[in-house]
């Protein structure tokens, strides 16, 4: 304490300013990044408090808020949303697991490769939904159908990330790789898995995203599964928009998390253990 | 700069907003053309035999009526709120549901049928009465349509309660042609379900009845009801009041013939699906139901008590709300 007391005048004035200038900045970024969503919570309030539409087409912010507070207290919203949640994550974690397995293996034997890849570009032509009455047919109309569903919507963009990844290996680490002697399955974990991870981290945020939207539509067609589909499904049946658009803004709220609590990490985290930081 | 581009978002706001409102268009019949709903139900009969004998077209000289297949109460009613339709044949649930979030949107015009709604159970279930539900799925067409509701009331007088409301019977939407295969492969124990499907599953041996139509709410419950837009019968009541006429000319058809019902559904069943019924199913399902151009006040009550129940409504609806306009006050 007493140490620094001699300069401890001086710094605490310019920590105390910098405290300040950094508290402005960030009230300026807040302003930068929040004024087009309070734009549209204003213009939204004012349409409705005008009576511009009426409200069984167009509910108030506040009625939205309403609807998703009396979901979550007797709709058990909470639940339909971790029903989501888990299959999103299972079927995701399936759909990759399957897609880096594949990705690597046919990527390690041009003959494989030559045949599966332009079969899965071309089914990336097919969006995931269309495949949604067949797995209702081989699996049944229920949740397996629905994974399945979600598992293969991630699947088809990963597996095609992967190859991505796997040409994108700079030839000379290839060939420095050989040259020491790396083969096979040795090869594949120590120089290609390793080297192909930055891209990846990008597939995985793309698969995420492909496997929430074929979800969400499997979920809103089967309609005997419980999650935030069916709870969409059963406010458009009861004319209710206003717990629509609640579980909208909740689909919103958890996707902007997943985006910055678990994708900006992992690519921050990737970038730095890389070394990939400076390089932009 | 800054302030031409906040302007610029406001009128893009403002642009989607009057877009919101001029949604669905109000583009009610004005003279030319009415866009009527129905569904390819047995209770739906009594459009159905009025399509195929022009009763309407007769009714509404130089409007044309276009007929709108649905599946179910809600798609048609939201398709009324949203302009799309002008009229439909719809059942008081969807009805209820709709008018407690939009006040004075949709008119009842006139009864249609009644009945018309079995219990079903597949074979082997064990299921022989309401209260062996307990534990069991069950399927309804809808959230909140006609049938649904009906279960509600049928599992409160047992004393039973839909799992989303803490109780123990799990209700699963199941779309009508699908029914069959829900029941066969055991997705639900059980079903309410509007004829034909009921009969059509009794038939093929996959399920059997727990309470026939007549057991159901007395066989009194109206199933389907002709309703309006508020445009419509604010536009050209002279149409609403056509619509009634040839509503209860085609319900005097069908009481007079029972028999025209099942062979004008069948008919139009081969239309939109290329596929018929036996002539012993269509006779079990139109005996299941009766044409009725009445809407019995004490059940409609009944289905308001069952949604606000089941919680589907945002207010109480009051019963004036859905009994049928009289001609008169057009």
């Amino acid at each position: 304490m007493t140490t620094n007391t001699a300069d401890g005048g001086a710094p605490g004035a310019a920590g105390a300013s910098r405290a300040a200038r950094g508290a402005r900045r960030v009230a300026m970024l807040a302003v930068r990044k929040l004024w087009f969503i309070a734009l549209i919570l204003v213009v939204w309030w004012l349409v409705t408090a005008l009576g511009l539409v009426p409200a069984y087409k167009l509910p108030s912010p506040g009625d939205v808020l309403g609807a998703l507070e009396n979901a979550i207290r007797e709709r058990e919203l909470l639940g339909a949303l971790w029903d989501t949640l888990l299959r999103l994550v299972t079927g995701w974690a399936i759909g990759v697991a399957c897609a880096v397995a594949l990705g690597l293996l046919t990527g390690a034997v041009p003959f494989l490769e030559d045949g599966i890849r332009p079969v899965l570009a071309g089914l990336q032509a097919v969006p995931t939904i269309a495949f949604l009455p067949l797995a209702i047919l081989w699996f049944g109309f229920n949740a397996t159908a629905v994974l399945v569903i979600t598992a293969f919507g991630t699947f088809k963009p990963m597996a095609l990330a992967t190859y991505g990844a796997i040409h994108q290996v700079p030839p000379t680490l290839k060939m420095a790789g050989r040259a020491m002697g790396a083969r096979g399955l040795f090869y594949q974990r120590t120089l290609v898995l390793p080297a192909i991870v930055p891209s990846l981290v990008t597939g995985l945020k793309l698969s995420w995203s492909f496997a929430w939207r074929s979800l969400m539509a499997a979920e809103i067609i089967v309609s005997g599964t419980t999650g935030l589909g069916g709870v969409l499904e059963l406010g458009r049946e009861i004319n209710a928009i206003d717990i629509v658009m609640a579980v909208i803004l909740i689909i919103l709220v958890v996707g902007i998390l997943f985006e910055q609590l678990v994708f900006a990490r992992l690519e921050r985290w990737v970038n730095r253990r890389w070394g990939l930081v400076g390089a932009r | 700069m800054r302030g031409r581009a906040l302007a610029f978002a406001v009128a893009l706001l403002a642009l989607a907003a009057a877009l919101l409102a001029g949604c669905g268009g109000e583009r009610a019949a004005d003279g030319d053309e009415l866009r009527l709903g129905y569904f390819a139900n047995v209770t739906h009969a009594v459009p159905i035999v009025a399509m195929e004998r022009g009763i309407y077209d007769r009714e509404l000289e130089g409007t044309k009526v276009s007929p709108q297949l649905f599946i179910s109460g809600p798609e048609a009613v939201s398709s009324i709120l949203a302009g799309s339709i002008d009229a439909a044949y719809v059942g008081p649930g969807p009805l209820v549901t709709a008018l407690s979030r939009a006040p004075g949107e949709i008119l009842v015009a006139a009864g249609a049928n009644e009945g018309g709604a079995t219990l079903i159970a597949a074979r082997g279930s064990g299921i022989r009465s309401v209260a062996d539900l307990r534990g069991r799925r069950v399927a309804i067409p809808a959230h909140g349509n006609t049938q649904d509701l009906q279960l509600h009331e049928l599992l409160r007088r047992a004393g039973l309660k839909p799992a989303d409301q803490g109780g123990d019977v799990t209700l699963v939407v199941v779309r009508n042609p699908l029914l069959a295969s829900a029941i066969t492969t055991g997705v639900v124990d059980a079903a309410m379900a509007p004829e034909p499907w009921g009969s059509v599953l009794v038939a093929d041996g996959a399920a059997r009845v727990v309470l026939d139509s007549d057991q159901v709410l007395d066989g009194r419950s109206p199933t389907t009801i002709l309703v309006v837009s508020r445009a419509l019968a604010e536009r050209r009541p002279d149409l609403v009041r056509a619509l009634q006429r040839a509503n209860a000319e085609a319900v005097a058809l069908v009481r007079r013939d029972p028999a025209l019902a099942g062979a004008a559904f069948n008919r139009r069943l081969d239309e939109v699906s290329g596929t018929t019924l036996a002539p012993a199913v269509i006779r079990a399902a139109v005996d299941r139901q009766t044409a009725t151009t009445r809407v019995d006040p004490a059940q409609m009550q009944i289905m308001i008590d069952a949604a606000g129940d089941a919680g589907y409504q945002a207010r109480d609806v009051a019963l004036d709300e859905v009994l049928p306009i009289r001609p008169s006050a057009q």
